[in-house]
């Protein structure tokens, strides 16, 4: 028997975005793991849009890859366009977005996880967990086998009881073709799983050939962006063009006109979707006066033809989207690949997960993705992360890893999900983020990389060079807070060309660049090459150098709100803590913190409607339970005397 | 030996609790007007520091900084002043040091007990909030206490009780005030923030979904946060006048017609609003100004012109002024010097119900003319707290009155209202902190930094706001953007 079963550390269930980070952290930790999966093939299927990145989400891709993920690495090999967005409007909300061949992207996840010595691909379908008194020792799948495992990390996105929907037509299926999975749902409920349904859609996909690009305003990338991750070499990127379009009054016309064809508005679907995606009917209907809505066309993958329609997700039937479609400007003989759908799917609240991912419910039992109420490749991909890191800190019985909302957007994602739940898809955005300026998608490597490397999940060659990385911002740091400038009348001449007042005393090159309009490169050039200056030509750390110096101010307020945060984010709530006797707290605060149980007296702090006064009677008790701990010590009997 | 060294593990364990909270708090912990002084009080480990920052003693007044050498010891009171950061003085005060562990909150406490009234309290709490204190919140000097062992838990919750109470009333009132214009106007602000912050974080999030929004132009933000602060400012300057203080002491003014009441209004309020005439009987409606005396907020009320036989409309302004002389904390009563007392100077006196005659300072008015009354004889007839002799023609006597009302409330002979009166403070120093903010953000635009880092400011004003509010800022923002802006691809 023993040989028939097989025995693994972890064993995480769906290979999308989260499945394939929290398999290979796992392995890559030295855990014996299994990836089981429905489809071999599509390891890290972009089920929607052939893009990553953007404001948030592009910070995400950046923290997963300090912290030694893949998901920036692999994106980086299969660029189609790369654009970095708000250059004009502050260094915390900078991010890359990139156009990604989402063919080309998978085959090389799979290959990334086919060269992982201890992870193990199977195409099969789990239907059970299995559970032993409170804990999670394995999985069952369809097919009848069973795999026994320390940790299980449950990835398995939109398909539990996955419903898709085109008009009054609805079945069982989830993205891909693939089948639901009904009895997985059924076994997660049966052990006590809250479960809620969310909704969500996609667009069409179209031929190529059958859009008329002439007219249409093309969307270019940008040269020198940088990349995701911070191991691929500099080289510029493929830029294939997008191209944007508008609906008009006559698209608009005509699915009002069939509005009843909406699911949504049928009354077929129950499940809630996502404000910041709306179906194109939901904007027409709620945006009554917007005289048109953009479309973005872009490619799927250099290897096919099809193209995805940004902008136009719809549960109206096939013959509608047609109809439609062809109001718009260029795909007046537009022809369809894949029809677009809504899809209703079950999610269970993240509130009933701890910090790790882990399930307050099953040890061992970890959740990450879709299932927990999120939407996106990058928010699945950063739990993915988190889950398997702490999956694979579990077996090596190690405390486990957590990230502070002050540490890593990461952490956001995360406090924002067990602490107050979701009640729409969850999307990263950067004014989720307290502290955004501190947590910069440039200073990811800084943040994270040694967190990364003590874990074992970034490698010595990689440390060294970050290593290398600080000492020379330092370094650049102390030269420009060092050299001072007279004032003179080439330096003012040059000063003036870029529109700054002269100096008027010395001063050093750090006061210089804290001038707005004062660039690193003016400095350049003002001091001309050579002399003691020398100065540097990492884009990298001249960015950071600038960041750190221009803004030195509003980061030191941002540090100064942190700490005041830490004042309750390191009272930590012993995971036992009772509630009961706090006679003081209010009914509703009391209720909240029984379910969230939160980890600190922050965490508490966040929850909705636990008030500052409910605050400070936990505080008080926190004390309480710690003294009598201690007098309990202390008064032991002291056997050595 | 074994024991010894678990005493010292608790010492370290305090010292461990120190560092959790080791930040300087500081808050205002009299109600203004009760007993006319007021403390700023400030614990943690930098109360002293920033006190020998802003204090200088009596003795070290006249000479240079580098030369004072002011070191208090424990538990003595310091005569001095509180000198701003150009060395202006704030106020005259009583300064104590409390060295820690023998002090309430067993941390290092300092305790300004300022004279100038409400205005220069606040004005102390922000200069020290500018040196480093934190403004603390509500019940956080007996949560420290308890943290570090000074007080038990029943004592403490019992504290924190009240203080729950004291701020869910001060809530429910400032939601209750909702239809009051002060109150409103605060939700507009708060509104005008929230549509600033979405515009700009819009433009930041979906800035690549071409959302049919031109981020806007820079100059417009700064218009608009100008504007902001601007009102906030006008708020500020109501609520300190007003309101804030509850409500100021409510001072009215009595007197037969034309004995001066109008003249001493306008010369208090120093505008010509009320009405002056030589025809008796013409202020016929209630007048109220706030107003501040050397730092006393007074609601000040004159009263229609009280006559036994008036007509209809009369009727109705006396009986207003009737009212406010039952609920007034002290009252200006104006006698005629020139005509002596009348029947009608009775019958108003009178009015002032028997308990509260010990509020009332008699003005014996119009000295400049022949004198008919002398003080003794006024005295003897309208038993009161003093009187004061006048002339607002020749502004003679004036001086003395304004210090005689100071000294009133001073002396502790007034009490202001109970109640909730802590929180208001607070409530003002969370707008007087938002303002501060929209100043940095004002700062900010005008040093052309970038729309993400004045979010940062305006962040700060949103929360304080919400604070204010009883609110929690969270999701606002989003709500506003998904509400106002079609997204999504």
């Amino acid at each position: 028997m023993s040989e028939r079963i097989a025995v693994y550390d972890v064993i995480v269930i769906g290979a999308g975005h989260a499945g394939c980070e929290a398999a290979l952290a796992a392995s890559r930790m030295g855990c014996k793991t299994l990836l089981v999966t429905t489809n071999i093939d599509h390891p890290a299927l972009m089920a929607c849009n052939p893009s990553l990145g953007g404001p948030g989400k592009g910070h995400l891709i950046k923290e997963i890859d300090a912290l030694g993920g893949i998901m920036g690495v692999n994106a980086d090999r299969h660029v189609l366009q790369m654009r970095k967005l708000n250059t004009s409007k502050g260094p915390a909300v900078q991010a890359l977005r990139a156009q990604i061949d989402k063919h080309a992207y998978q085959r090389g996840m799979k290959g990334f996880l086919e060269k992982e010595r201890l992870l193990t691909l199977r195409e099969s379908a789990v239907r059970e967990i299995l559970v032993e008194g409170e804990e999670a020792r394995g999985v069952v799948t369809r097919q009848g086998s069973t795999y026994l495992g320390r940790a299980i990390v449950l990835a398995v996105g939109v398909y539990l009881r996955s419903e898709i929907f085109l008009g009054h037509n609805h079945y069982p299926g989830g993205p891909a073709n693939q089948s639901p999975s009904d009895e997985l749902a059924s076994n997660l409920v049966s052990l006590g799983f809250t479960v809620e349904r969310f909704k969500t859609g996609t667009p069409p996909r179209v031929y190529r050939r059958s859009i008329n690009f002439a007219g249409l305003s093309p969307v270019t990338g940008e040269p020198d962006t940088g990349s995701f991750s911070y191991t691929t070499e500099k080289r510029e990127f493929k830029q294939l063009p997008c191209y944007q379009t508008y609906t008009n009054e006559k698209t608009h016309k005509l699915i009002l006109d069939n509005i009843n064809y909406a699911p949504i508005y049928s009354g077929l679907i129950k499940g809630k979707g996502p404000r910041y995606c709306p179906s194109i009917e939901d904007k027409v209907v709620r945006f009554a006066n917007r005289e048109r809505h953009p479309i973005f066309i872009e490619p799927e993958s250099e290897e096919t033809e099809e193209m995805y329609l940004q902008g136009v997700s719809t549960g109206l039937p096939e013959e509608l989207q047609y109809a439609f479609l062809r109001t718009v400007p260029g795909l007046e003989e537009v022809v369809i690949t894949r029809p677009a759908y809504a899809i209703e799917y079950d999610f269970f609240p993240p509130t009933q997960l701890k910090a790790t991912l882990e399930t307050k419910k099953i040890k061992g039992l970890f959740f990450a993705g879709q299932i927990n109420g999120t939407t996106g490749y990058e928010e699945a991909a950063a739990q993915g992360l988190l889950a398997g890191i702490n999956a694979a800190l579990q077996c090596r019985e190690e405390p486990p890893f957590i990230l502070e909302r002050t540490e890593a957007y990461i952490g956001v994602l995360i406090d924002d999900l067990i602490t107050k739940g979701v009640t729409e898809p969850y999307r990263m955005f950067t004014s989720r983020c307290e502290y955004r300026l501190l947590l910069r998608h440039d200073n990811a490597d800084l943040r994270l990389t040694e967190k990364g490397y003590h874990l074992g999940l970034i490698d010595q060659e990689r440390y060294d060079l970050f290593k290398e990385k600080k000492k020379l911002l330092e370094e650049e740091k102390n030269k420009l807070n060092s050299i001072r400038l007279t004032p003179s009348q080439p330096v003012n001449e040059a000063l003036a060309k870029i529109g700054s007042v002269p100096l008027a005393r010395p001063q050093t090159l750090a006061e210089l660049l804290k001038r707005p309009e004062v660039g690193y490169s003016d400095i350049v050039h003002i001091l001309g090459e050579g002399q003691e200056f020398s100065p540097s030509r990492d884009i990298d750390i001249i960015s950071e150098v600038e960041t750190q110096i221009k803004y030195e101010g509003y980061i030191a307020k941002q540090e100064n709100s942190v700490k005041q945060l830490l004042r309750l984010e390191s009272r930590v709530i012993p995971p036992d803590f009772s509630y009961d006797g706090l006679a003081n707290l209010s009914t509703e605060a009391r209720q909240k913190l029984k379910v969230i149980r939160p980890r600190t007296l922050g965490q508490a702090s966040r929850i909705d409607g636990v008030t500052p006064a409910d605050i400070s009677f936990l505080s008080l008790h926190l004390e309480k339970k710690r003294r009598s701990r201690m007098e309990e010590d202390c008064s032991m009997p002291d056997t050595q005397e | 030996m074994v024991k010894v060294d678990r005493l010292k593990n608790r010492t370290d364990h305090y010292k461990q609790l120190g560092n959790l909270e080791n930040d300087t708090i500081v808050a205002i912990s009299t109600p203004p007007g009760e007993g006319g002084i007021g403390i700023v009080r400030m614990s943690g480990p930098e109360s002293l520091n920033i006190a020998l920052q802003i204090f200088v003693s009596s003795g070290d007044r006249e000479k240079t900084a580098g030369k004072r050498q002011f070191n208090p010891v424990s538990k003595r009171l310091y005569y001095g002043y509180i000198l701003d950061e150009q060395g202006n003085e704030i106020d005259e005060v009583l300064l104590s040091f409390m060295q820690a562990p023998h002090t309430y909150t067993r941390e290092d406490i300092v305790e300004i007990n300022a004279h100038g009234g409400v205005v220069p309290l606040r004005n102390i709490l922000k200069l020290i909030i500018r040196k480093g204190a934190r403004l603390a919140e509500p019940g956080e000097f007996t949560r420290r206490a308890y943290l570090n062992g000074r007080i038990d838990l029943l004592q403490a919750e019992s504290i924190l009780s009240i203080i729950r109470a004291k701020t869910e009333k001060g809530l429910k009132a400032a939601i209750q005030s909702l239809k009051g214009a002060l109150s409103g106007e605060i939700l507009k602000i708060r509104d005008d923030v929230v549509s600033i912050l979405s515009e700009i974080e819009v433009d930041v999030d979906f800035s690549h979904e071409d959302i049919d929004f031109e981020g806007e132009h820079y100059q417009d933000i700064k218009r608009r946060i100008r504007n902001l602060k601007e009102r906030m400012d006008v708020l500020l300057e109501k609520r300190i006048r007003g309101k804030i203080l509850q409500e100021g002491l409510k001072t009215v003014i009595a007197g037969k017609p034309n004995v001066g009441k109008s003249s001493l209004y306008n010369y208090l309020v120093r505008e010509e609003r009320a009405i002056v005439t030589e025809v008796p009987g013409t202020t016929r409606d209630l007048l109220i100004e706030y107003i501040n005396i050397k730092g006393v907020p007074l609601k000040l009320i004159d009263t229609a012109g009280l006559r036994k036989n008036g007509d209809r409309v009369e009727k109705i302004g006396m009986e207003f002024s009737k009212k406010a002389m039952e609920e007034a904390d002290l009252l200006l009563f104006l006698l005629d010097a020139a005509t002596g007392i009348t029947a009608e100077d009775k019958w108003i006196y009178e009015q002032i119900p028997r308990d509260n005659r010990q509020s009332v300072i008699v003005i014996l008015n119009k000295i400049d003319l022949k004198r008919e009354l002398k003080k003794e004889k006024v005295q003897k007839n309208f038993p009161c707290k003093m009187v004061i002799e006048t002339s607002l023609v020749t502004g003679e006597g004036l001086d003395q009155l304004e210090e005689a009302i100071t000294d009133m409330v001073f002396s502790g002979d007034l009490q202001g209202e109970e109640g909730g009166l802590f929180l208001e403070a607070r409530h003002g120093e969370l707008i007087s902190q938002a303002i501060m903010s929209l100043e940095d953000a004002i700062k900010a635009l005008e040093q052309k930094y970038p729309l993400d880092i004045v979010s940062i400011d305006l962040r700060q004003v949103q929360q304080y706001l919400g604070n204010l509010l009883g609110e929690d800022t969270g999701e606002a923002v989003l709500d506003y953007i998904f509400q106002r802006f079609c997204i999504g691809k």
